[in-house]
């Protein structure tokens, strides 16, 4: 084991960790990410046993430890949008007619638009129309225009 | 509260906690993990779920003492909480209902 005294944990992967874990949790990960190296040399090459300490270093970085980081900066936005998402809902309960009205208002209208679409892109569609006299010629005609047809075809 | 149920892993970490004991930190809890159950299970996924468990009052954690090996830094010993033992125990005796009758399981 002596010949692998002086191999020490790569310097880049501990500031690393070093930039962003929370403070008061670093010095144990370091300190045992330290001791796994140690029992990585005995088992594995010292190249082998770094390179697994850059990867589990690299595994830290992760929500669960992230996360207590940005625990003291957080942000009130999510309080201001609960907020407003409760006084809302009150104002609602509160004066359920209007609320009724405006909600039925609202679907009928939608609805109504819905189908407007449905009737008008129908309408407008063509037909493709094979005229089984003729091998050569179709027909590609409006919908408007499909009994018009017939009567020229019956003709 | 919804209720405080234990992930698997989660009673796995726990149940390593109590064995350890006062050596209960985190790579000591993936070797005795590995030793136990043959299971290799990464350094942070032990921290991360220490730390949860910590937030939910089931483990607790102070600062032990610091060793050569880990560069003078100090380790943080875990140990269980009331609220976590009786919920590991919780856990065994419902698994225990639901074993007592399968007996095509046999022992």
């Amino acid at each position: 084991m002596d010949g692998k005294q002086h191999i020490s944990p790569p310097k880049l992967a501990v500031k690393f960790i070093e930039w962003f874990c929370p403070e008061r949790l670093q010095e144990t990960i370091i300190g045992d990410l330290f001791e796994q190296f140690d029992l990585n040399l005995e088992r594995h090459t010292g190249s082998r046993a770094r390179l697994l300490f850059i990867y589990n270093a690299i595994r830290f970085y992760r929500y669960g430890i992230l996360k207590r980081k940005q625990q003291r900066q957080k942000s009130n936005s999510i309080a201001m949008f609960r907020n407003y998402f409760k006084t809302s809902i009150r104002n609602l309960i509160k004066q359920k007619f209007y609320f009724l009205l405006n909600t039925l208002g609202l679907s009928i209208g939608i609805a109504a638009c819905l189908l407007c679409y449905l009737h008008l892109s129908y309408s407008n569609s063509r037909l493709r129309i094979i005229l089984h006299d003729s091998d050569e010629m179709d027909a590609i005609v409006s919908r408007e225009k499909v009994q018009d047809f017939k009567h020229w075809l019956d003709r | 509260m919804k209720g405080n149920y234990l992930g698997e892993f989660e009673e796995l970490v726990m149940l390593t906690c109590a064995l350890l004991k006062e050596e209960a930190y985190g790579i000591n809890i993936v070797e005795q993990i590995k030793e136990k159950t043959g299971r290799n299970v990464n350094l942070s996924a032990v921290h991360v779920t220490l730390y949860r468990l910590e937030d939910k009052g089931m483990v607790r954690s102070n600062m032990g003492g610091a060793t050569a090996q880990r560069g003078g830094r100090r380790k943080r010993i875990f140990e269980l909480t009331n609220l976590g033992i009786n919920l590991l125990k919780d856990a065994k005796s419902n698994r225990e209902q639901f074993w007592k009758v399968i007996p095509e399981f046999g022992t």
